[in-house]
């Protein structure tokens, strides 16, 4: 069964995903769909945790870190 | 495949796991004397640390090279290579995957779609007609490491 991933998580992974795509310095329409692309990737992530039997916190912690921070590369 | 997993009676398999970089030992299978193991544990280990870093350049290629077989969205990309220890060099983290594909999709040699799936809208890569052109006619390492990216996914 696929995990759902908790409000809490979403809004973490949505903040990340916004910050990473201002840093970037796109156009607002371009930047709302590397947006949701890249909260979509930071789900996937967190439910592949939940999948290795992490916990929730070790899965959102691993999601985010494995992400990395840095703008994405142009 | 870390070095840890090494084991002398899973060599085959382990080769096999180390992908096309190792192929040529494959098809000339050592000695597996312990003092012969150890040095070609080294160069395993050499090749995998080549495997998990490639060039943006490089990505480029294979990126490429996978999009000519199969559509795919960033995500299926992402844990493609994740699994298969190959990142993008001098990335922080595989978010920037997500900023190459961009790249490339601006540049035109890959056009992205988004559809809906069944839990979500995915926005699915495929390659142009002038990422085609891109492509190298001979068979190239990226070539080769795309081809065994696939090949494992599949299996």
């Amino acid at each position: 069964m696929k995990h759902t991933v908790p409000p809490a998580v979403q809004l973490q992974f949505e903040s990340l995903a916004i910050q990473v795509c201002e840093l970037a310095a796109l156009d607002r329409q371009e930047q709302n769909a590397l947006s949701y692309e890249l909260q979509t990737f930071l789900q996937d992530l967190y439910r592949d945790g939940l999948d290795q039997n992490l916990s929730g916190e070790q899965a959102q912690a691993r999601a985010v870190t494995t992400f990395g921070k840095a703008p994405p590369y142009s | 495949m870390s070095s840890k997993n090494f084991n002398p009676e899973n060599f085959e398999q382990f080769l096999r796991d180390s992908g096309p970089a190792v192929k040529g030992l494959l098809k000339n299978p050592p000695d597996l004397s312990p003092e012969r193991l150890a040095v070609l544990r080294q160069k395993m280990e050499a090749h995998q640390s080549f495997l998990r870093e490639i060039p943006a350049r490089q990505m480029r290629q294979v990126i490429l090279e996978l999009f000519k077989s199969t559509p795919m969205d960033g995500s299926d990309l992402a844990f493609m290579l994740r699994k298969n220890n190959v990142q993008l060099q001098g990335a922080s983290g595989e978010g920037e995957l997500f900023g190459l594909l961009r790249e490339m999709e601006n540049t035109k040699v890959i056009a992205g779609e988004w559809k809906d799936g069944d839990e979500r809208r995915k926005k699915v890569y495929k390659l142009t007609d002038l990422g085609r052109a891109e492509i190298s006619p001979v068979t190239s390492k990226e070539a080769e490491l795309a081809q065994w990216l696939l090949s494992r996914a599949a299996a």
